[in-house]
């Protein structure tokens, strides 16, 4: 299940942007309190339970 | 053709640090989290499918919100929100111009937006001359007001003011700053 949703994930969203940057969730989190923009934070690996 | 990340910070969650961070429950998870860093949604994905509804769950629940202003003379408004002890009455002093506009577009941002709830906003015409912008000696615009409308004397009541065109980050950060003013005020 969590390759079919990493290959939806890039068919849907990653691959129709070229420039998507992944980045680490501190990273993201400094950046969203400079100007409010949402976090989307794809869980491929789940070190805590399943997977 | 939409592009459903465009807006959001990728982060691929694979290492315990991280997972922790998000708590993490299951894999194939997508969570999303706002402007302040509070989680708002989460959902299992597996297919473009459901990505794509994920997406456009995200974007509808963290949204921008257009301001519902209060009718009525800002005495009246004060009176009607008084029974509400955890909001407070934004008086608006506006005109036509950008800089009003832009504050405006400020307060309804969907990062600011979660605020509106705890605020009655009225719409005060910028007017130097009259009774109003004389009590709470207003003599610039945009300027926002934040009354606590339990305060009778005009300038105890006074929680916090902006002055002039503020980007977002500002008038998020004084929204942040004013509640917190007030909240710890009201609970002593």
């Amino acid at each position: 299940m969590a390759m079919l949703a990493v290959l939806a994930l890039g068919g849907t969203a990653a691959a129709r942007d070229s420039n998507v940057r992944w980045m680490k969730f501190d990273e993201a989190l400094s950046r969203a309190s400079t100007n409010g923009q949402p976090i989307c934070v794809f869980v491929s690996v789940n070190p805590n339970g399943s997977g | 053709m939409i592009k459903l990340n465009s807006g959001f910070y990728m982060v691929r969650c694979a290492d315990k640090a991280t997972s922790d961070k998000v708590k993490s429950d299951a894999i194939s998870t997508v969570i999303f989290f706002d402007g302040d860093g509070k989680e708002y949604h989460r959902t299992i994905v597996s297919t473009a499918d459901t990505v794509e509804a994920a997406f456009k769950k995200a974007n509808e629940l963290y949204a921008k919100r257009p301001i519902s202003w209060a009718s009525g003379e800002p005495a009246s408004v004060m009176s009607d929100t008084r029974s509400d002890r955890k909001k407070l009455v934004a008086l608006a002093f506006l005109d036509d111009k950008k800089d009003s506009e832009t504050l405006v577009a400020s307060l309804e941002d969907r990062w600011t937006a979660k605020y509106q709830d705890r605020l009655a906003f009225t719409r005060v015409a910028f007017d130097r001359t009259s009774e109003i912008c004389k009590k709470y000696n207003v003599s610039s615009v945009p300027t926002l007001i934040l009354v606590n409308p339990s305060e009778e004397d005009a300038k105890k009541s006074v929680v916090d003011q902006l002055v002039a065109k503020k980007e977002l980050a500002s008038v998020r950060s004084f929204l942040v700053r004013a509640f917190d003013k007030f909240d710890r005020a009201s609970k002593n």
